[in-house]
């Protein structure tokens, strides 16, 4: 398999090309081929793997998520429609990196990164995924809070902490992924907004040009905007849940076509759903100058198909989105400590056989609510907290891309040269997004 | 207190320590999960009956299974109501491919500890395994040749420089299918300081230790 990344530092520099084995035949075939030839899945093999991916893709979208696309639909209509086709292929691609990298080397992402580039990177790389992580966390609970709040006329405060106890007691004590599989169902609520999107009568050819024809404006807001929604697309809480996923399915390198049909069936579904939130938001909200500062305002989106309705419909998808996305943002944050450091890891180990596993994942909860509590804005300490993961996403994507083109840490499992082209567009996307941001906030400040 | 286990004829005995687990269990004092089935056994004690629940990941860990409360069983009045049911982790094919797994140890003591766990394992279906050991492999020359039957050449550097720096190195190689258990067990469950896992390979490809150490069990 050719790459065309750089190696990491952990190659030796000279010496016998590698291989994947020591005494290998010239004529052996690679493993990769080897494993390429077992049965492809039949019809209902993928239906087996694309439905429970298809479920996942709409759990990817979290309250942040939910939030930034409804701002950005806001405040630019269909604008940025076209960033989102362009990083759903993106995001398949980076997640399958993510997944391979837990089905070759059987362990974790942080455990990988720490191994083959050192302590330092690792460390800094998991430090920036944890402030990213306990950021979004906060932000969730706070307008799981809000809406709870909004749809029962009580103070928001007043559900923060047994929001963040429930959830605790569900991923500490229970079998965090038997109710996933329960929760994900008040997820397909978000479905509805497709059927408001519709509704709400669009320009459609306006939407659907928007989506295959770039229309950049040169303004923050729209940077920031991009930002935001390749943060909440292409967000690196979820390549550490994934990679540990992996794991924790015991799937390793013969499970890859399905994984990677799982993974691409869940993220289309995903942004499929994004694509109809900033459809909806544009129609209802853009078209008439509505910006987002409350949750009531994001709830409007709704209207076309739900009325009267529209808020308490959106506090169920944000609630179960919530319940869904904050076990995972502290499990992720876990898993990336605990790998760094060289615990014992892992939702199905009990409290007492991972202490600091469990522990980290408690501090998470706990800072999480001290962010919660806090007089910050919902709307805008949702949105900034994906601007965030924006902005540390590409690091994380070079760290991927050279782990997964290395020769050394896999074998005849690396990079296809498509998946090198695509990851290092994803790269260049997301940096060129950055600093088109941070250059625009410094010359025309932060938009009002 | 040690536990004595009676053997059936021909039936390999059941580890020390997975024994102390059912025993602690049974007196209120248990240490978290089942040492080899971790979470996905469940078992309790109702007044005079031990009830054991789960899905277990073989054929074959349900006869260990059966063979642990059998001899739990022995001596006490004590019932066993086993629920548990086989459910296989995956539909991955076993023989297909081989993965090797590099554990480094500052202590003797701790790499033969780990050794002893890894062969005692039943869900580790055929291991093979060799302790490079500084004292007999310190010298470059030594350590490189050894590693040059043992170990795949990009990693050969690491194992290199790790006894030669006076630490103790286990190489184990299992099927592919086996390998997440044997990381856990030698990166979280052994004191081990690293774990280089190799990428897999075609069965049967890697290079045999000159001193195999088989823990086949089936």
């Amino acid at each position: 398999m050719s790459t065309s990344a750089p190696p990491p530092a952990a190659d030796p520099p000279s010496g016998p090309p590698a291989s994947s084995a020591a005494t290998a035949a010239p004529t052996e075939e690679p493993a990769r081929e080897l494993v390429a030839r077992r049965p492809r899945p039949g019809f209902r093999d993928i239906l087996k793997v694309v439905g429970p991916g298809i479920i996942t893709g709409g759990a990817d979208n979290d309250p942040a998520g939910i939030t930034t696309y409804s701002v950005v639909g806001a405040q630019s209509g269909y604008s940025q429609n076209w960033l989102l086709l362009l990083s759903t292929p993106l995001l398949i691609v980076i997640q399958q990196m993510a997944a391979r990298v837990g089905n070759v080397t059987k362990t974790d992402l942080a455990t990988s990164i720490r191994i083959h580039f050192g302590v330092k990177v690792a460390a800094i790389a998991v430090l920036a995924t944890v402030i990213a992580n306990i950021s979004t966390l906060g932000a969730d609970l706070e307008m799981m809070a809000a809406v709870t709040g909004l749809v029962t006329g009580l103070k928001f405060v007043y559900f923060i902490v047994p929001f963040s106890a429930l959830m605790a007691y569900i991923t500490i004590f229970a079998d965090y992924r038997a109710f996933s599989r329960v929760m994900l169902w008040l997820v397909a609520v978000y479905a509805t907004y497709i059927v408001a999107a519709v509704l709400s009568h669009p320009n459609w050819s306006d939407a659907l040009t928007s989506t295959v024809i770039p229309r950049i404006t040169t303004t923050p807001a729209y940077f920031l905007g991009a930002v935001g929604l390749l943060g909440t697309t292409i967000t690196p809480y979820l390549f550490f849940w994934q990679t540990s996923g992996e794991i924790e399915e015991r799937r390793g390198v013969q499970s890859i076509q399905r994984t990677n049909l799982d993974i691409a069936a869940g993220m289309v579904w995903s942004n499929v759903t994004a694509f109809f939130i900033l459809v909806a938001t544009g129609s209802v909200l853009f078209a008439h100058h509505t910006t987002i500062k409350t949750a009531a305002d994001a709830a409007k989106a709704l209207e076309p198909f739900a009325g009267p309705y529209a808020q308490y419909l959106f506090a169920v998808g944000i609630i179960g989105a919530g319940l869904l996305a904050i076990p995972v943002l502290a499990a992720s944050t876990a898993y990336s400590v605990s790998g760094l450091f060289g615990w014992r890891r892992g939702l199905p180990r009990v409290a007492r056989h991972a202490p600091e596993f469990y522990l980290v994942l408690g501090i998470a909860l706990l800072v999480g609510i001290q962010f919660a509590v806090s007089d910050l804005d919902p709307i805008k300490a949702l949105f900034y907290s994906q601007v965030l993961d924006g902005v540390i996403a590409p690091v994380l994507v070079v760290l991927l891309l050279l782990l997964t083109s290395s020769r050394k840490v896999m074998g005849d499992f690396t990079n296809h040269r498509a998946t090198v082209v695509i990851g290092w567009v994803a790269v260049a996307v997301l940096v060129v997004a950055d600093v088109a941001m941070f250059y625009s906030l410094a010359t025309n400040g932060f938009p009002t | 207190m040690p536990h004595r286990q009676p053997r059936i004829a021909n039936e390999p005995a059941v580890p020390e320590h997975i024994m102390s687990w059912w025993v602690g269990l049974l007196e209120g004092d248990s240490e978290g999960s089942h040492p080899v089935f971790g979470s996905r056994l469940q078992a309790k004690l109702e007044e005079q009956t031990l009830v054991v629940t789960g899905d277990l990941p073989s054929e074959a860990g349900r006869r260990d299974l059966e063979r642990e409360l059998r001899l739990v069983a022995e001596g006490r009045q004590l019932q066993i109501q086993n629920d548990t049911t086989v459910a296989p982790e995956g539909e991955e094919e076993q023989g297909l491919l081989e993965q090797t797994l590099v554990a480094i140890y500052d202590e003797e003591l701790h790499a033969k500890l780990a050794v002893e766990q890894v062969k005692s394992n039943p869900l580790l279906r055929s291991v093979r395994l060799q302790i490079l050991d500084p004292q007999r492999f310190g010298g470059p020359a030594a350590a490189d040749g050894v590693s040059r039957q043992h170990v795949a050449p990009t990693y050969r550097r690491d194992v290199q420089e790790a006894v030669a720096a006076g630490k103790f190195v286990v190489v184990a190689t299992v099927d592919e299918t086996d390998a997440f258990i044997l990381r856990e067990l030698l990166d979280e469950d052994t004191r081990s300081r690293q774990v280089l896992v190799m990428p897999p390979i075609i069965a049967g490809s890697a290079p045999r230790p000159a001193v195999a150490t088989s823990g086949a069990r089936r």
